[in-house]
């Protein structure tokens, strides 16, 4: 089986217990407007340009049969619209200013990739899918991840927004030891308005998924103007404190790192939010109970 | 053969001062006073540590020893030295009775400075009976060791001192706190020598023959003491086997995350058998400690000479048919600190041996040959002259008495230790930076063999002007793959490059029967980044080279666990190369998210690059903002420490392309 992946990063350690390997898969089922990974929202591969890697010397434009790359002056236009992404330019620029944004793994080239660091894992390290949204790829992130079971892994865990159908859970269940679950908002309609569907389905996933075992890590982004709200970190609490498989409530506080990604994939950066003080967090700490 | 020597040392040891000290528990003054280079130095390098007969026999005692040996003694140049180890101790231990005099007339009722007077009464007339006199004794030994310099190494420190200690606990004579108390003090008096490359390295640890710990309850407590002082000196080292003390470990663990790049990690189990297997006898191969850098040798058992090759000064020699590249810069440069002076480096090799035209080459492995022979025909220049080196020495050297009368085998032999009196003779070669000479060779591979993209006189053109108006080229010379990101195609032929290193000294130890132990160090990176011109893969004059066994600085870009892949693919040569391979891993500050899963992370990442065959690790945790600040606010950031090569300065002290250089290496990992 194959999948769409954008990156795997070796040495993860943000990315659940101890020493990990995290693959980030392309394609997510929500928009939410501080996301810092653009290229992994939609689940096609995109053509990624760095400006600040280009030397402006043309050859793209000199191989490109589309005509996608045009340069007036000290200036290098993209014209996307043609771009057929046979990435003719990105073996021929010599900066690697130009990049295809994901590749095709098969689950083979995934489970070699995370055996290499199996000296590394311990005994709660291991592999994390995250994205994008792995679950959109359930059926190739579960390969992924029986068959690093199967070599020695010693966990697997899945960073998910939830916001997929009860299905693709169960598919990858089987092979799942932990869940890095996202709660961006409580209200239905902030919910909406941050990131673009609602919460229902979500907290319905959250609360199932808490009765069939696997420890979950909820991870809570802190958006200015979108959740840094007493009352919103209240509400969100409130979801939590029923939860028994909870092992660990993380609070991220927003930044504005993937601001330049946006650029490169061609994408204007929505918005930039407020990054919430060291008080704040303090604050929405003690509420929920989290770390940060 | 000894008179001038004997003659220097009672002069200076007469003049040694007594001062009172204002604080603390120990006796002894730092670099207030020093000493003319003289013939009481005689041979002496400092890298290695002194013996510890004095320990055992007190220094009147080893005065006694000495003199009967004497008597006993055929060979006259044998007579001669015992006799002089005789008066120079007996010279010792007379000045610690006027410094013990002079201590206990200023005491009065201050009862901090009477116990000082009454212990150096003690260690003036007997071998010490608790342990802090043994200690008291150890500085004032080191210190009369290294008068004329900053500082000597000091060796298996928990070890020499573990029997005062235990006995001193278990009879109620001492606490812990006050034993950690005393190692503050020492540690102190250490930091008033100076600071930085000082050679000033403390070894715990270890696994004693039979597989047991050789660290202790001690060990701990001088790790303590590295947390507690949060100087530079010592640096403090451990050898890491099955059996460690977890307390051990813990302590080691928490001073590395101290950011300041201690404690360097020893592999027990490669590097005991990597010595056992070069012939070391068994029982000395489980002493073995560090050198000032990090070299490995024997714990006053040997001394240590090394030469040092550079493969990438090799590789622009191979590149050029023997000749250094024709080029329009040049550069002065420091050695590392900003109190060095700057000048023009150029690599410690031979030109005009001709190993082939690059041009006439119709592959790369017919290149990539003469570039094996024009390393191969450095290092054999290398091994002559030590060679030679040892030959003289075992003529007629000579070597500073007061040293040789620290070593129990020459108070027996009275076998001088630069005339063979030592029982390992600890040779080594270095081969520094192969990474970066195995990017050169990739890149050239790629670009001129494989893809033809470039031709020779091109590359030689461009480096030439160090890439002005070839960006292009460059940038593609940068993409070519990299050591120390996992990718075979590199780091299979850096393991090629150490493979033939270490055949070449079996090689030469079969002609000769002259054995060195090999190496993957070099300790002048920043000076031959300044002597080497721009190189092929991408690096203009100037940037980093590799340090060690390393990727070059801002090359590892996939994070530790690749890089650790990439070394420990020589894992066969670094076996074989127990001088040692030093792995510098440069941390960010943002481990984990709390100081407990920090400390999980430092541990699992040393467990795991030692079981991939790794024979020596150490991790420096900077931040590089930080490091920034301190460059532009030196006044202000006076304390943050950093790791150098073999060992830890403060950041502002560093030359301006030395800060560069250690930036460069966090880079590559955040």
């Amino acid at each position: 089986m194959t999948g769409e992946v954008f990156n795997i990063q070796r040495f993860s350690l943000h990315d659940g217990p101890g020493i990990r390997t995290t693959v980030f898969m392309s394609g997510c089922s929500l928009n939410c407007r501080w996301c810092h990974n653009p290229e992994g929202k939609l689940p096609a591969p995109l053509l990624q340009y760095d400006d600040k890697k280009c030397l402006k010397c043309g050859k793209c434009a000199a191989v490109c049969k589309k005509s996608v790359h045009s340069f007036i002056g000290p200036e290098h236009l993209l014209n996307r619209s043609r771009c057929d992404l046979c990435c003719d330019c990105v073996a021929e620029c010599p900066s690697r200013a130009l990049n295809r944004s994901s590749e095709v793994y098969t689950s083979e080239d995934v489970i070699k990739l995370v055996r290499r660091d199996l000296s590394f894992y311990g005994q709660e390290g291991g592999v994390t899918f995250s994205g994008g949204e792995p679950l959109l790829q359930a059926g190739f992130t579960a390969e992924c991840a029986k068959g690093c079971l199967e070599c020695g892994v010693p966990s697997v865990a899945i960073d998910t927004a939830g916001n997929v159908d009860r299905s693709l859970f169960e598919t990858v269940l089987p092979y799942t030891d932990y869940f890095l679950f996202d709660i961006k908002c409580a209200s239905r309609d902030r919910h909406v308005r941050a990131a673009g569907a609602p919460n229902d389905l979500i907290i319905e996933n959250l609360r199932w998924l808490d009765r069939q075992g696997p420890g979950i890590f909820i991870r809570i982004p802190v958006i200015g103007g979108i959740n840094d709200s007493n009352e919103e970190m209240k509400a969100i609490a409130a979801i939590i404190e029923p939860l028994e498989s909870v092992r660990e409530v993380r609070l991220i506080p927003y930044h504005s790192l993937g601001a330049e990604k946006y650029g490169s994939v061609g994408m204007d950066y929505p918005e930039i939010f407020g990054v919430p003080d060291d008080e704040s967090m303090k604050e929405f700490s003690r509420i929920t109970g989290g770390v940060y | 053969m000894y008179e001038r020597i004997l003659n220097n040392t009672i002069e200076e040891l007469r003049k040694l001062p007594t001062p009172v000290p204002a604080k603390g528990r120990l006796a002894g003054f730092g670099r207030e006073y020093s000493a003319p280079d003289g013939p009481m130095f005689t041979e002496d390098n400092y890298h290695y540590p002194m013996g510890t007969s004095y320990l055992k026999s007190g220094v009147a005692g080893v005065s006694q020893r000495a003199a009967v040996s004497a008597m006993k003694a055929e060979d006259p140049r044998n007579r001669e030295l015992l006799e002089a180890i005789s008066v120079v101790y007996g010279e010792v231990a007379a000045w610690i009775r006027r410094y013990s005099e002079s201590v206990l007339q200023e005491a009065g009722s201050d009862d901090r400075i009477r116990r000082i007077g009454e212990n150096l009464s003690v260690i003036a007339s007997r071998a010490p009976e608790h342990f802090d006199q043994a200690l008291q004794l150890v500085y004032l030994m080191w210190k009369i060791r290294c008068l004329n310099k900053p500082g000597a190494d000091i060796g298996r420190l928990d070890v020499h001192l573990r029997k005062w200690y235990e006995d001193d606990i278990s009879s109620g004579y001492t606490t812990d706190e006050e034993v950690l108390s005393e190692l503050c003090d020492f540690w102190e008096l250490l930091n008033t020598n100076d600071s930085g490359d000082t050679l000033i390295n403390v070894m715990v640890g270890g696994m004693n023959p039979d597989g047991s710990d050789a660290g202790s309850r001690l060990s701990v407590l001088m790790l303590e003491a590295t947390k507690r002082c949060r100087k530079t000196e010592p640096h403090i080292n451990v050898r890491v086997h099955p059996k460690l003390h977890p307390d051990i470990r813990r302590a080691m663990l928490e001073v590395q995350l101290m950011g300041h790049g201690q404690a360097t990690m020893y592999n027990d189990e490669v590097v005991i058998p990597g010595l056992i297997a070069f012939g070391v006898p068994e029982e000395l191969a489980y002493t073995y400690t560090n050198d000032g850098c990090t070299e490995i040798m024997l714990d006053g058992n040997s001394g240590i000479e090394f030469a040092h090759v550079d493969v990438v000064a090799a590789f622009e020699l191979a590149f050029n048919n023997g000749e250094w590249a024709p080029r329009t810069y040049r550069k002065k440069v420091s050695y590392w600190n900003k109190a060095g002076d700057e000048h023009y480096y150029t690599p410690d090799c031979v030109t005009g041996f001709e190993s082939g035209r690059i041009e006439d080459c119709s592959s790369f492995e017919e290149f990539y040959q003469q570039f094996l022979d024009q390393y191969r025909f450095q290092v054999r220049n290398k091994c002559s002259f030590l060679k030679r080196m040892e030959d003289d020495r075992l003529a007629g050297g000579v070597s500073s008495v007061f040293l040789n009368g620290t070593y129990d085998f020459v108070i027996e032999s009275g076998l001088d230790i630069m005339r063979g009196g030592f029982p390992f003779a600890d040779y080594m070669m270095f081969a520094g930076s192969i990474p970066t000479a195995a990017d050169c060779l990739t890149a050239v591979k790629e670009l001129v063999f494989d893809k033809k993209e470039y031709s020779v006189a091109e590359i030689k053109e461009a480096i030439r002007v160090n890439f002005e108006g070839y960006e292009v080229m460059r940038q593609k010379m940068l993409a070519a793959p990299k050591f120390g990101n996992d990718l075979d195609e590199v780091d299979e032929l850096a393991a090629d490059i150490a493979r033939h290193f270490c055949d070449w000294l079996d090689e030469y130890r079969r002609m000769t029967g002259f054995g060195m132990l090999p190496a993957l160090l070099g300790w002048r990176f920043l000076e031959e980044a300044y002597g080497i011109a721009a190189t092929p893969d991408g690096r203009r004059y100037g940037d980093p080279i590799a340090e060690h066994y390393c990727a070059t600085p801002g090359k590892a870009t996939h994070g530790p666990t690749a890089l650790i892949a990439s070394i420990s693919k020589a894992k066969d040569s670094i076996a074989r190369s127990i001088g040692v391979c030093p792995v510098h891993m440069t941390l960010p500050g943002n481990l984990g998210s709390s100081y407990e899963e920090n400390i999980d992370i430092l541990d699992k990442l040393g467990r795991a690059a030692f079981e991939s065959g790794l024979n020596q690790m150490n991790i420096a945790i900077y931040d590089t903002k930080l490091l920034r600040e301190a460059q532009k606010d030196p006044e202000n950031h006076q304390d943050l420490i950093i790791r150098v090569w073999g060992y830890s300065a403060r950041f502002v002290d560093l030359c301006t392309e030395m800060q560069e250089h250690v930036i460069s290496r966090v880079a590559r990992s955040a």
